[in-house]
């Protein structure tokens, strides 16, 4: 898909969801805030942070293997996990515990600087920040494991928060942290992972969880706003769905003929391109 | 240009910065989506294209130098870490020398394979051979053996996912038996008495679970992916318009 020519039903469909949730932050400006549901992983951050200074353990964050401006499909998750490692480093600082963050991509390595710099400077203890928690490791996914699997042995974190886009290296990492004992919070959206970190975390951030989670913790009223507009995009897909099987069944069972026939296909053909 | 942009940033006081970022991030997300929903036509290369799209090349060339430079910080951060745990003796420093000594080798290996493969340091092996074999034979080597230290760490996953606990790992474990079962030679063997047509070809293991996969999993699946579609387009949406919270974008911003 090149240009919006190329197929003009996802063109719109996304310019349509935009506006949606574009008009959504714009209602939750004017006042009326809207609530969201529990979502345990994020309930548990202080649980895991007081739990690690209890230990005297340190806290260990990854925001996973993706970089940030080669791909958007790694740029975003990536963008999102430092939004929620900001917050998770305000709490962190008002504990006074020990952080490191391990990254594997040196732009990454740039912000996380200047993120857990500015979360240091807000929670008012600018002098726990050191540039040698923020570590680059190897921008090789395997040299990454590995180094987070020794960086976990050596330090024994008492948290880990597996964060980001994580690929085939997801269990190594989260393994690594079951090994020591360390309550682990992951979020990812890459599905294909979602199983092991699963398997391996005590509270994982599933699908729209991971992106709602900014808006979760921050209580900020247009990123609540953005979550309902995104809700309201899922339940324009859940009656797409509804309606596009009932037609398929129609078409299917030669109920619907000529100029109905037709019809109907051409609303399925919106959703096939 | 790259160098330049970054240069331009270190002149822009530090109260400015954010709204400066802010600034760009727009009216580079601002480029990317009109280049995409413009009205296209012939170009003079023989692809299609708007007006814009000619200068996409340039845009993302201006953008990989600007992520060149970063990889500096990499290094340093790198460096920093290492050389101090050497210079500290701090606990496993050993470690840290066998990093910077690798880093260096590695540089020096490098470059003599790009500018001059066939000069050889020792009689009989040339540049590119080291490189080779540094690569190959040390870094591809490491690689494939933390890739490989995957399938033990699925045993010990998949017996703490397994362990019946609940009503959930309960289901968990049946229908990964089943599904686990019905991909093999010996699981299919169990079933391979009853017919191949007809409704007992359902309680086939591979037809098991083919339903499981095809029409339980896939499903599933498939509406995780819709709402981290429509999180992925929210998410694109607050950053590009600056409205995402974060540290970068901290309260007073």
């Amino acid at each position: 898909l090149q240009h919006a020519e190329d197929s003009w039903s996802i063109a719109i469909i996304t310019v349509v969801f935009s506006l949606v949730i574009l008009a959504r932050i714009l209602f939750a400006r004017s006042g009326k805030l809207p609530t969201i549901r529990r979502i345990a992983g994020l309930n548990a951050i202080d649980e895991a942070v007081g739990r690690a200074t209890e230990m005297g353990r340190p806290i260990l964050m990854v925001p996973g293997v993706g970089g940030i401006g080669s791909d958007p499909l790694d740029t975003i998750p990536t963008l999102n996990a430092m939004s929620i490692f900001s917050y998770i480093t305000r709490i962190i600082a008002k504990f006074g515990t020990h952080s490191i963050m391990a990254t594997a991509d040196p732009v990454v390595t740039g912000v996380a600087e200047d993120v857990l710099r500015d979360a240091y400077n807000e929670a008012g203890k600018p002098e726990l920040f050191s540039t040698e928690d923020v570590r680059f490791l190897s921008d090789r996914q395997f040299a990454f494991a590995s180094g987070v699997a020794g960086l976990v042995e050596r330090e024994k974190p008492a948290a880990n928060f597996l964060i980001g886009a994580f690929y085939a290296e997801s269990l190594i990492l989260a393994e690594m942290g079951q090994r020591v004992g360390a309550i682990q919070i992951a979020a990812t959206n890459q599905t294909v992972q979602l199983p092991f970190f699963i398997a391996t975390c005590d509270y994982v951030l599933i699908g729209d969880e991971f992106y709602a989670a900014s808006a979760y913790i921050s209580k900020n009223p247009e990123l609540l706003g953005s979550i309902v507009g995104q809700d309201y995009c899922k339940v324009f897909i859940v009656a797409a769905i509804i309606l596009g099987t009932v037609a398929a069944s129609l078409i299917g069972s030669h109920v619907g003929h000529g100029e109905v026939a037709s019809l109907l296909n051409g609303f399925l053909n919106i959703f096939k391109e | 240009v790259g160098g330049a942009i970054i240069f331009a940033f270190t002149l822009i006081p530090t109260r400015r910065r954010k709204p400066t970022i802010a600034l760009f991030t727009f009216l580079a997300g601002l480029y990317y989506s009109l280049e995409f929903f413009l009205p296209t036509h012939l170009l003079s290369d023989g692809t299609m294209g708007n007006f814009l799209t000619p200068t996409l090349p340039v845009a993302g060339n201006v953008s990989q130098s600007v992520v060149a430079f970063t990889y500096g910080l990499g290094v340093i951060s790198l460096l920093t870490v290492h050389l101090k745990s050497i210079g500290r003796k701090r606990e496993g420093w050993g470690f840290s020398a066998a990093v910077i000594v690798s880093f260096f080798v590695m540089i020096v290996a490098g470059l003599c394979n790009k500018y001059s493969p066939n000069w050889s340091p020792v009689h009989g092996v040339k540049a590119s051979d080291v490189f080779d074999f540094l690569f190959q034979g040390g870094l591809t080597a490491l690689d494939s053996a933390m890739f490989a230290l995957i399938a033990f760490f699925i045993v010990s996953a998949s017996y703490r996912a397994f362990r019946i606990r609940s009503v959930e790992s309960s289901l968990l474990m049946g229908s990964a038996v089943l599904v686990m079962l019905g991909q093999v030679t010996l699981g299919t063997a169990i079933t391979s008495g009853l017919p191949s047509t007809g409704i007992a070809s359902n309680f086939r293991l591979e037809n098991i679970a083919q339903y499981i996969l095809l029409e339980i999993n896939t499903p599933a699946l498939r509406a995780i992916i819709f709402g981290i579609a429509v999180g992925f387009l929210a998410t694109s949406l607050r950053l590009w318009l600056s409205l995402e919270r974060g540290a970068y974008f901290d309260q007073e911003a």
